[in-house]
């Protein structure tokens, strides 16, 4: 589970890295234009099943962010964390 | 599709008279309006705009050539469940559509068009011949209505504006950010989307009896959930050709690309007739839900109106019709 968290946020990083130099601009233009069908049908699960708010006040405000930022944050979070697995919970 | 719950639903007698709920809004703030009565809550839904400089057109005249073959769906739920994704993609978008300024509207009239210009939307309204009209409604996600629209015959739009004969597709859109702030349609902040929604018919589409520019439903100016102040409607199609709320009437030589088509083409194309026979990638689309009752009834050809339109696609056997 370790290897699999840092591998993950690794893998974020680079792709934080690719979408950096390649201007692939706000993460939601990224999606959109790699998969709009995919975009469009997760803002309709999200806000006719959950709650509209969710989508609006929640995923719009990440998605309208640059989507080197977003891969690079998460990728981070969890290169950080797997590397600190070992000690994290421990106890003396 | 989730619906919206209907606890709150008072008898008629019970309802707050709507002069009275009007007056109420000027005197209260939005505070205030929190707690308001349910019932006042319901009737908003279905009042249009406080001032409508055409409401003295309403209730038109029907046209009893259009008839039904089902019950009218209830004007709550006509005016509550709606598709309109400026505002959201969720159906309780009408609470968010309030928020929207109905005048003053300006629809701009250029393209292919003898002269174009720009034209208040109640001097427009007042020009044509207003009628109400019994339609099916068809939505692509397999739900139904039937609605009395208010409105008039795009053919004698087409006669006022003009088209020159190079014109071979009306294209219509819908307000932009331009015009209505991302604080009331908050769609625009989602600027991966293709805004302003755009749609189109070919010129025998849009001079075709059946095609229709509705204003009101109802027998009252329609609220801006449905559209107002001026609305698509095309029964014979999937609900997402009837663009709402529109602005701008281009005339074209060239078929113009979809909002939905820029989307999603494989499963939201241009034509977008109904079509019992051709299912939706996800779906069938053989039979279709009624809002209000939920019964389930079976599809037609053209929803039901091949007699008026079926024509209008003989020979063209590369399009994709029914998508």
């Amino acid at each position: 589970m370790r290897r699999f968290v840092l591998v993950l946020g690794l893998l974020l990083l680079g792709l934080a890295g690719v979408a950096a130099m390649m201007g692939w601009g706000s993460l939601g233009g990224a999606w959109f234009r790699a998969s709009p069908g995919s975009l469009n049908a997760f803002q309709a699960a999200t806000q006719r099943y959950l709650l509209p708010e969710i989508w609006t006040d929640g995923m719009v405000p990440v998605l309208r962010q640059p989507a080197w930022l977003v891969a690079g944050t998460v990728g981070a979070v969890l290169s950080i964390g797997g590397l600190a697995w070992p000690h994290i919970g421990r106890r003396r | 599709m989730r619906r919206l719950k209907r606890g709150w639903e008072l008898p008629e007698h019970a309802a707050t008279p709507e002069s009275v709920f009007i007056r109420r809004r000027s005197l209260l703030g939005a505070g205030a309006l929190i707690l308001a009565a349910p019932g006042a809550v319901a009737q908003r839904a279905n009042t249009p705009a406080p001032v409508d400089p055409t409401a003295d057109l309403y209730p038109a005249q029907r046209n009893m050539r259009f008839r039904l073959d089902r019950p009218l769906t209830g004007e709550t739920e006509a005016t509550t469940y709606n598709n309109f994704y400026e505002f959201g993609s969720h159906k309780n978008i009408w609470r968010q559509a309030q928020r929207m300024a109905l005048r003053p509207w300006q629809v701009r009239i250029d393209g292919l068009v003898k002269e174009p210009r720009t034209v208040d939307i109640d001097t427009l309204i007042r020009a044509m011949p207003i009628e109400e009209r019994l339609y099916r409604f068809r939505c692509v996600e397999a739900w139904a209505m039937a609605v009395p629209w208010t409105g008039f015959e795009i053919s004698h739009f087409l006669r006022w504006a003009e088209p020159q004969a190079s014109a071979k597709y009306m294209v219509m859109q819908t307000f932009s950010q331009d015009q209505v702030a991302a604080s009331v349609a908050p769609g625009f902040r989602e600027p991966w989307y293709p805004w302003p929604y755009t749609e189109g018919l070919t010129i025998e589409e849009a001079g075709n009896e059946l095609a229709f520019l509705a204003t009101g439903l109802y027998g009252k100016p329609a609220g801006a959930q449905n559209g107002a102040p001026l609305r698509l409607v095309v029964p014979w199609k999937y609900g997402f050709k009837s663009v709402k709320s529109i602005v701008r009437i281009t005339f074209t030589a060239e078929r113009p690309k979809t909002f939905w088509e820029e989307v999603q083409a494989s499963e939201y194309g241009f034509w977008a007739n109904v079509n019992p026979e051709v299912a939706h990638p996800r779906w069938s689309q053989a039979s279709e839900r009624m809002l209000g009752t939920n019964e389930r009834r079976p599809t037609l050809i053209y929803n039901g109106y091949g007699e008026f339109v079926a024509h209008l696609y003989q020979g063209l056997t590369n399009e994709r019709l029914f998508a």
